[in-house]
């Protein structure tokens, strides 16, 4: 496993983590379409560099921020070298060698990619940090995930660490017995993968069959209406931050599709 | 108190099948030269479709990719993954449940594969571009075959290890 890091989020009492999980989500959702529509460089740099400052804000350690610029940086590299290299785009070539051209443009338009992968990735992990998840869900169920859908997310979270700690148990018995599985091409370190798999899937499967049991006596299934032991409440701040990112995201979006502005990359 | 609106089996068996996924997605994770890295994500979406149906398959397939992509530097991708291993999930399971057997399992293999590949072909284009998104289309394709040569002896050899599951796939 190249990390096992299996939750982002960061436990701090800031003014980002008491937001409503609703008002986050919403937050996402136009930051994302914001950062898939533009190929602006200014755009995206300035998406990039508010996702920092409210990573800053919310108090997530240092750490963590160059984990995930660790983890991007090979991604990031390739985009800005592949990219200009497959679309160079229209103008002067700035290099030629036999069919590969590098133009102004083209390397403009692979730093474009590279920062919308990067603004996009600190956007959700702005979100996972500082909001727990069952929270998020809860969110969700609130604007209209079917509760079922919303118990399925909650539980396959909490089951996370469960299902890990099974087939970490599983391996280890069986690298005490001899088994290796890190040698080979992909499709044979996969293959090699099966008797671990088999006996985690079983063990999961069992789990399955006592979880079922557990949410049919509490009577699960039944369409009463639920109720839930913590209410989100919408409060003042959540109000001012929902006005505030609708103004200045939606306003980018419209003048986007309706002015047509942020369509290149400069 | 009238009648049952869901089954708690069926959310029981898909979010422990979302977490299968998730552990898999993130057991193996090879980085590819552009827009991430492979992984044995796919042979829990075959799996949760052959042993429980598209439903099941296409919930597990797709949550299961997605968190594992929240949680991992590709969180960029996690909207992506939902959308094309929820469907891999679904038309496998479906394939299966309409032709039972060996045809139905290559079937459901292929479709799935096509999916996979032609949908992050697709995605890839949208976040990094055509040419980068092209690099990964014959890694997709090593990674959803080893999805689809390890879930068909997994899923014989579970059925046969753990025969409850049999029938399953039917609902």
């Amino acid at each position: 496993m190249t990390s096992q890091r299996l939750d982002l989020y960061v436990t701090r009492d800031t003014w980002l983590h008491r937001l409503d999980p609703r008002v986050k989500t919403w937050a996402v959702l136009l930051a994302g379409i914001v950062g898939l529509a533009y190929k602006h460089l200014l755009v995206l740099a300035g998406l990039l560099l508010l996702t920092h400052l409210a990573l800053l804000l919310a108090r997530v350690p240092g750490e963590r921020v160059r984990w995930l610029w660790r983890g991007l940086a090979p991604v990031l590299l390739l985009i800005l070298i592949l990219q200009p290299l497959f679309a160079p785009g229209p103008g002067p070539d700035l290099l030629r060698l036999g069919p590969v051209r590098l133009t102004q443009s083209g390397i403009l338009e692979g730093v474009s990619f590279a920062l919308r992968a990067a603004a996009l990735a600190f956007v959700v992990a702005l979100l996972l940090a500082t909001t727990q998840p069952t929270a998020l869900v809860q969110g969700l169920v609130r604007v209209g995930l079917p509760y079922a859908w919303g118990l399925t997310i909650g539980l396959a979270i909490r089951y996370l660490p469960t299902t890990y700690g099974l087939f970490v148990t599983v391996r280890e018995a069986q690298e005490a017995r001899g088994w290796i599985v890190s040698r080979g091409n992909f499709v044979k370190r996969a293959r090699a993968h099966v008797p671990v798999l088999v006996a985690t899937i079983i063990a999961s499967l069992r789990l399955s069959d006592s979880l079922g049991l557990a949410l049919a006596a509490r009577g699960l299934g039944y369409p009463a209406r639920r109720t839930t032991l913590h209410h989100l409440h919408f409060g003042a701040m959540d109000w001012i931050v929902t006005a505030l990112v609708t103004a200045v995201l939606g306003g980018l979006i419209v003048l986007r599709f309706v002015m047509g502005l942020g369509g290149r990359a400069w | 108190m009238s009648r049952k609106s869901f089954d708690p089996r069926i959310v029981a068996a898909t979010a422990v099948m979302t977490a299968v996924v998730f552990i898999l997605t993130r057991v193996i994770q090879v980085p590819t030269p552009v827009v991430g890295y492979i992984h044995l994500g796919d042979v829990g979406v075959f799996f949760s479709a052959f042993a429980f149906g598209p439903w099941v398959g296409a919930v597990a397939g797709g949550l299961g990719t997605a968190l594992a992509d929240l949680t991992s530097p590709y969180a960029q991708w996690a909207i992506f993954s939902l959308i094309i291993h929820g469907a891999q999930g679904w038309v496998a399971g479906w394939l299966l449940t309409r032709w039972p057997g060996a045809r139905g399992i290559l079937l459901a293999s292929l479709s799935g594969a096509a999916i996979v590949v032609a949908g992050y072909l697709l995605a890839g284009t949208l976040l990094v571009g055509f040419g980068a998104a092209l690099t990964e289309v014959p890694l997709n394709l090593v990674q959803v075959a080893a999805g689809a040569i390890v879930s068909a002896p997994l899923y014989a050899a579970v059925r046969q290890a753990y025969p409850p599951i049999v029938g399953w796939g039917q609902r």
